[in-house]
């Protein structure tokens, strides 16, 4: 039966639960502490425990998003079997897969045999070369502030695929305008353009980077990509994830200095 | 035999995993990379490391990890 979480340690003690129960590195949950918190300050986490199984079921924007923990893939299908019956029969789950390609395969067969397809696939990109010359100033380009949070928004769901992309909310949005990771270069009041990161240790994730359609071939993601590798100057590894068949941006990258990891997130859409 | 220090490279060759004490606090491992060094270490030593053990303080540094694999029998 499907309960809300009701708190961390809850949802912390029903994960060990399963750990205790011979489970190896078969999950896709890796939330941090902080993001548990918050969606659970939201009622937006769900749990369904089976035997040697736990599904965590997060509500997104009009969907949710499926996560796993289970002991084998025995208990990880019969787990995913007895989602058929709780859900509204129009609701839409999403779970991202992620890893080594051939490490996936076995997980990926579980969710297709129990109603899910292939929605999209991302790969990771990795820059490690030591820092380039950049620009002290992009004359432009500037740190996003509070009352940008909400443009930001929008424009980020104009342009992202909610299954795909995890499009950040607003309080995401405003914690990173507070930490001065989202730059933007401003177009006739409105947002031009922006680019928002993350930095854990000596590594800096590129989660978006986007220039609006109208004002495009103007140099400006050339000049907000320039401005990030500035201030994040100090770093030795620059990541993020594309849409695989997304081969402009993926040129785009390859020019920036970005080449292919490992590591893909297959996303997996079953409708109930 | 693959020394841990050779998996670890495999993975990220741009760090010095030595000069580090906690790699995920540093920013050199996150929790993908966990998943793949797990992975890879079960295939490197012929083990099969227990859910119950895949917790960021046993990959923090090399010596945890070290302690880790004498936990399943190995040097």
């Amino acid at each position: 039966m499907i309960q809300p979480v009701q708190n961390r340690a809850d949802l912390l003690e029903a994960l060990e639960q399963v750990r205790r129960a011979g489970a190896g590195p078969a999950t896709n949950w890796f939330a941090t502490p902080e993001r548990i918190e918050r969606w659970i300050g939201r009622n937006s986490l769900f749990c369904l425990p089976g035997d040697r199984a736990l599904l965590i079921l997060r509500r997104d924007r009009g969907f949710h998003r499926v996560y796993h923990s289970a002991a084998d893939l025995e208990a990880l299908s019969a787990v995913l079997r007895s989602l058929s019956g709780p859900l509204n029969a129009e609701d839409v789950l999403i779970a991202d897969l992620v890893g080594r390609p051939q490490d996936l395969e076995p997980v990926i067969g579980i969710y297709r045999e129990n109603g899910f397809s292939e929605h999209n696939c991302l790969v990771r990109m990795t820059r490690t070369a030591a820092p380039e010359e950049v620009a002290e100033i992009e004359p432009d380009v500037e740190f996003a502030g509070p009352a940008d949070v909400e443009s930001v928004v929008a424009f980020l769901c104009h342009l992202l695929d909610p299954y795909t992309d995890q499009i950040p909310d607003e309080d995401e949005i405003r914690e990173a305008v507070a930490l001065g990771k989202l730059v933007m270069v401003r177009r006739d009041d409105s947002l031009g353009g922006l680019l928002l990161f993350e930095t854990v240790g000596v590594t800096s994730h590129l989660r978006y980077w986007y220039v609006d359609d109208t004002v495009r071939n103007r140099g400006i993601g050339a000049r907000l990509i320039r401005h990030f590798f500035r201030l994040t100057r100090s770093s030795r590894r620059w990541i993020l994830w594309v849409a695989s068949d997304n081969s402009d941006a993926i040129a785009k990258y390859r020019h920036y200095g970005f080449r292919p990891d490992a590591l893909v997130d297959r996303i997996m859409i079953g409708r109930r | 035999m693959q020394t841990v220090e050779d998996i670890l490279k495999e993975i990220r060759p741009e760090f010095d995993f030595a000069a580090s004490e906690n790699f995920i606090d540093d920013g050199m491992l996150d929790s993908y990379d966990i998943v793949t060094l797990v992975s890879d270490l079960d295939k490197a030593y012929g083990i099969s490391i227990s859910g119950l053990d895949i917790v960021p303080e046993n990959f923090q540094n090399i010596a945890s990890i070290q302690k880790l694999l004498r936990k399943y029998g190995k040097p």
